[in-house]
């Protein structure tokens, strides 16, 4: 798609222009291929003598059945994070309406490895890395809830079961042993603890990783208001630990251990089970987002790997009841 | 017992558009959505072979669960479930299935 592309770069340079000036070039414009409802391009601004590589991120889908926050909203999120000094990559500028681009905005390239077969390859680093998102979690849950007012609205930040189990009924598609794992979660609450911000996707492959050293937290579309438990479940759930399924904590450490490194952090005092109770709710919940990408699937969106989103939900529901009789941890 | 959306008419005929599709062009960058297109192939392929299970309202079936209807016999029903869970992902993915599962069948 070479015109796209080109079309794109005059675009770039044309913002890039309007706030950093004429002796700003843009070079080195690609486009990265993941993504289903984003377009992600990377490219270098040249102003003097080192070249910065920023990368660009636009909504492409936007309607009603889009999901997905804002850019707006993702936008703030992200300089609120940067702000509090997490490792997010730095975000520099939003479009506006005089630009061609957009919605979207544009940060600061943060380099790394995310793919999580990787990631879990090398054990050696593990338990430092661990202890590096732990780190990023308490100073999230740190922050004051007041700041994050822009999520009050989120259906998630309202009651978890209600919230999920709506975004599962609106799919149009009967599934028993998701409604067995919401029923089990709203027979057995866990502690009422006041909310905070949570990262609400924070999971193994949504973060960079250099030499060992955590370079970013990624994908900030899911950020709502919740319990800090919330984020270390999603963690935990068993679909990200990838196949290392004794270390709970994204297939890098136990669940005990990630905590002992949590609370060494500044964090609650969180026990196991209620981390167990989001688990349980993540599995729900990841089987919702296969459901949905099946919908989208039958729905215009066509593609192999959504159509096989929607059979895989099957694994999610296995793993559910699995863990509801004991036999998974 | 019934598989998810999609039906296995609609998921080889999207397979099928797809490699016409991409077929005379095919490059390295396309690798990974041909294996998912194998991966899909074989799984309806076990799906064909399957013995054809029952049908059951699953509507109901959720209302009742919601309405608390199995509350007294959780136990029986998340069992139940399960053993249909099994079944299902036999035909998705096998591999899935923890050890005992799979020494089942």
């Amino acid at each position: 798609m070479p015109d796209i592309l080109s079309d794109a770069r005059v675009a770039l340079q044309n913002a890039i222009t309007r706030r950093m000036g004429a002796g700003a070039r843009v070079e080195n414009v690609t486009q990265a291929t993941l993504g289903g409802s984003n377009r992600t391009l990377l490219f270098d601004v040249v102003e003097g003598a080192a070249p910065r590589r920023l990368v660009s991120r636009e909504a492409t889908f936007v309607g009603p059945s889009n999901d997905f926050m804002e850019p707006a909203v993702q936008f703030r999120l992200m300089r609120l994070a940067h702000g509090a000094g997490m490792r997010v990559p730095e975000p520099v500028f939003e479009y506006d309406d005089g630009d061609t681009l957009g919605p979207g905005f544009v940060t600061a390239f943060a380099s790394g490895e995310s793919l999580p077969r990787r990631l879990l390859a090398e054990t050696a680093m593990h338990v430092g890395l661990a202890r590096q998102l732990a780190e990023q979690l308490a100073l999230l849950h740190a922050q004051p809830v007041g700041d994050f007012e822009i999520l009050a609205d989120v259906p998630e930040s309202g009651d978890p079961v209600v919230a999920l189990r709506g975004r599962i009924d609106a799919l149009e598609e009967s599934h028993p042993a998701l409604e067995v794992g919401l029923r089990y979660l709203e027979l057995h609450p866990g502690p009422a603890r006041a909310k905070v911000a949570v990262h609400g996707d924070f999971r193994t492959g949504n973060f960079l990783v250099d030499q060992g050293r955590l370079t970013a937290v990624l994908d900030w579309e899911c950020s709502h208001l919740s319990v800090p438990a919330a984020d270390i479940g999603w963690f935990c759930t068993r679909s990200w630990r990838f196949g290392r399924t004794a270390q709970h904590a994204g297939g890098l450490v136990t669940r005990s251990a990630f905590l002992a490194d949590y609370r060494a952090a500044g964090g609650e005092a969180i026990s196991e089970d209620e981390v167990r109770w989001w688990e349980i709710h993540g599995l729900i919940r990841w089987g919702m987002y296969n459901i949905l990408q099946a919908y989208g699937h039958l729905h215009g969106r066509s593609s192999p790997a959504f159509a096989v989103c929607g059979r895989n939900v099957a694994l999610m529901e296995y793993d559910l009841l699995m863990t509801l009789r004991g036999e998974y941890d | 017992m019934r598989q998810y959306r999609p039906d296995a008419a609609n998921l080889v005929s999207t397979v099928a558009a797809f490699l016409e599709r991409i077929g005379p062009k095919l490059e390295s960058g396309d690798r990974y959505e041909a294996l998912v297109c194998r991966h899909i192939l074989t799984m309806v392929e076990r799906e064909l072979t399957a013995p054809a299970e029952a049908e059951r309202d699953d509507a109901a079936f959720v209302r009742a669960i919601r309405a608390g209807e199995f509350d007294g016999a959780w136990e029986r029903l998340v069992e139940d479930l399960l053993a249909e869970s099994v079944a299902r992902v036999m035909i998705v993915k096998p591999d899935h299935l923890a050890e005992k599962h799979r020494a089942a069948k």
